[in-house]
């Protein structure tokens, strides 16, 4: 739950207002993606959501705490722009890692690791070093190093980002497949529409900075959802609208 | 891809292998071209200006003066070699704590960074004469110089080193509630270790030198020594084969340092990209 979040970032000469008075109020298994033009604070919400920063004014909670609170009892689940894996570590090392850190936190644990890898398509890589596989292939290593310890919230920056076009497009399904199996609690950022539409069950769409709600959709398509989704009807018919939206 | 060698391939070495091993002696052959040339050219050069050994001695006359000496000098750069070892193993771990320190704690950075700045600025040559005094002729000395010399180098990667942290990897720790001390040793440890090799194939080199100028000025044992004495005997092809051993072990230190980075950092890019070389 976020309610009435801003931020201004101060710097020596200026003070930026990245987000203003945003609140957001998440279900437990739903998709829900912040769509908005560069530069509006969707990553500065996630980073505030994830506790990595602290809002200037305005509260969040998960599940009744703090997003401090919910570092320390491994609730959050990060996936960033870039893999940001150990390159000193193999597949496995890297997915192993959360197990490693805070271990005060308990050992929750979604599945093994070799079930894990097997969902994120993975299962001969496990010893693999990072610098071994593709850009999107160390991208589902995050993504699985991510879920592995069953994290209540699972927050993602753009992970698409960095990835060509045809490797993204595969990837959302991918994502969709995986978050079939888990149902995780997820946040997750984009600029792409197509990307929002396929993967959400609510998409937030944010206005130019400083980042405001100007409307959440709900998006009511069938789930399982494939390919074919980016030629229905309604599919279009949101696109447009969030087009619109976008650049207004 | 360079997946580690099994048992196997290592007996017999694959067609590939055998590739990469064609190919690296022919990018060493103009290195051994070079070095043969040199010393054809300073033995024939001897040969035709009869230079006396006593001035310039042919290489082939350092060479067998060399191999008379050699377990004597053997003998005495043992003594040089662990003044320069016990002095980089002393300079490495406070070079270390130092970064560590300094990067935790901006203060102490600021108020003892300049310091080891100036440290470093003193010619170590100049202090020898001084730890003569004070600490006699036995290893303290030479211990206490390679120590001076090699802890800059460190102090200075380890905190380039431990500032280089990828970002993103550092917000994955937080965001699972890592403590400080996880992020040290699991994170900010493994990105500094080849900055901090990159320090150690320097001090390698250094903390013998350091070590056999404790010797000419002062020591009853040593490398530095046996220069000193066969100065003062005007034992010139003494002296060179003395020089051309440090050359040798010099080589020898360079070449395990490059063998020992390239296992420890098959995962770094510098190691990945230069080729297995």
């Amino acid at each position: 739950m976020v309610d009435r979040v801003s931020k201004t970032f101060e710097t020596a000469d200026a003070s930026v207002e990245a987000i203003r008075e945003v609140s957001l109020d998440m279900r437990e298994h739903e998709f829900v993606t912040l769509i908005g033009p560069s530069g509006c604070g969707k990553s500065t919400l996630l980073r505030i959501i994830g506790g990595l920063i602290d809002p200037t004014t305005g509260r969040v909670e998960l599940r009744g705490r703090s997003p401090h609170e919910a570092q320390r009892t491994k609730d959050i689940g990060f996936v960033f722009q870039q893999p940001a894996l150990l390159p000193w570590r193999t597949v496995a090392g890297n997915i192993e890692l959360p197990f490693e850190l805070n271990k005060g936190a308990g050992t929750d644990r979604l599945c093994s690791t070799e079930e894990i890898l097997a969902l994120v398509g993975l299962a001969q890589f496990a010893k693999a070093h990072p610098y071994q596989l593709s850009g999107g292939m160390q991208q589902r290593v995050a993504i699985a190093r991510a879920l592995i310890f069953d994290p209540a919230l699972l927050l993602m920056d753009e992970p698409f980002g960095a990835l060509d076009e045809i490797t993204r497009a595969g990837m959302r399904y991918e994502l969709l497949r995986i978050w079939g199996d888990t149902r995780k609690t997820v946040l997750f950022v984009t600029h792409s529409i197509p990307e929002a539409i396929v993967l959400s069950d609510r998409v937030v769409v944010m206005s130019p900075r400083p980042g405001e709600i100007r409307e959440i959709i709900d998006i009511k398509l069938p789930r399982p959802r494939n390919e074919e989704i980016e030629s229905a009807p309604e599919f279009v018919r949101i696109a447009d609208h969030l087009r619109h939206l976008l650049k207004a | 891809m360079s997946a580690p060698a099994t048992a196997a391939t290592r007996t017999v070495p694959s067609p590939r292998q055998y590739a990469r091993r064609q190919s690296r002696l022919r990018s060493m052959a103009p290195a051994v071209f070079g070095l043969v040339s040199f010393f054809g050219l300073w033995q024939l050069l001897v040969m035709i200006t009869n230079t006396p050994a006593f001035i310039v001695p042919a290489p082939t006359v350092v060479a067998k003066r060399l191999w008379e000496e050699l377990p004597d000098y053997a003998y005495e750069f043992s003594f040089t070699l662990a003044a320069a070892g016990i002095g980089l193993v002393i300079g490495t771990v406070v070079g270390i704590i130092g970064a560590v320190l300094m990067t935790n704690w901006r203060p102490l950075e600021k108020s003892l960074f300049p310091l080891a700045v100036v440290l470093k600025l003193v010619p170590f040559v100049a202090i020898a004469p001084l730890l003569r005094i004070w600490l006699g002729y036995e290893l303290q000395p030479k211990i206490v110089l390679a120590t001076l010399i090699t802890f800059f180098p460190v102090l200075v990667n380890c905190i380039s080193g431990l500032r280089s942290t990828d970002p993103l990897t550092l917000e994955f720790f937080r965001s699972v509630g890592s403590s400080r001390w996880e992020i040290l040793t699991r994170l900010r440890w493994m990105t500094t270790l080849p900055y901090l090799y990159a320090a150690l194939k320097v001090n390698v080199n250094l903390a013998l030198a350091g070590a056999i100028v404790g010797e000419l000025f002062s020591s009853k044992n040593g490398i530095g020594m046996v220069i000193n004495e066969t100065a003062l005997n005007l034992d010139i092809p003494a002296m060179f084969a003395a020089v051309m051993f440090l050359a040798i072990t010099g080589v020898s230190l360079t070449l395990f340092m490059n063998w020992s980075e390239r296992r420890v950092l098959v995962w770094h890019e510098s190691v990945r990209t230069s080729g297995g070389r």
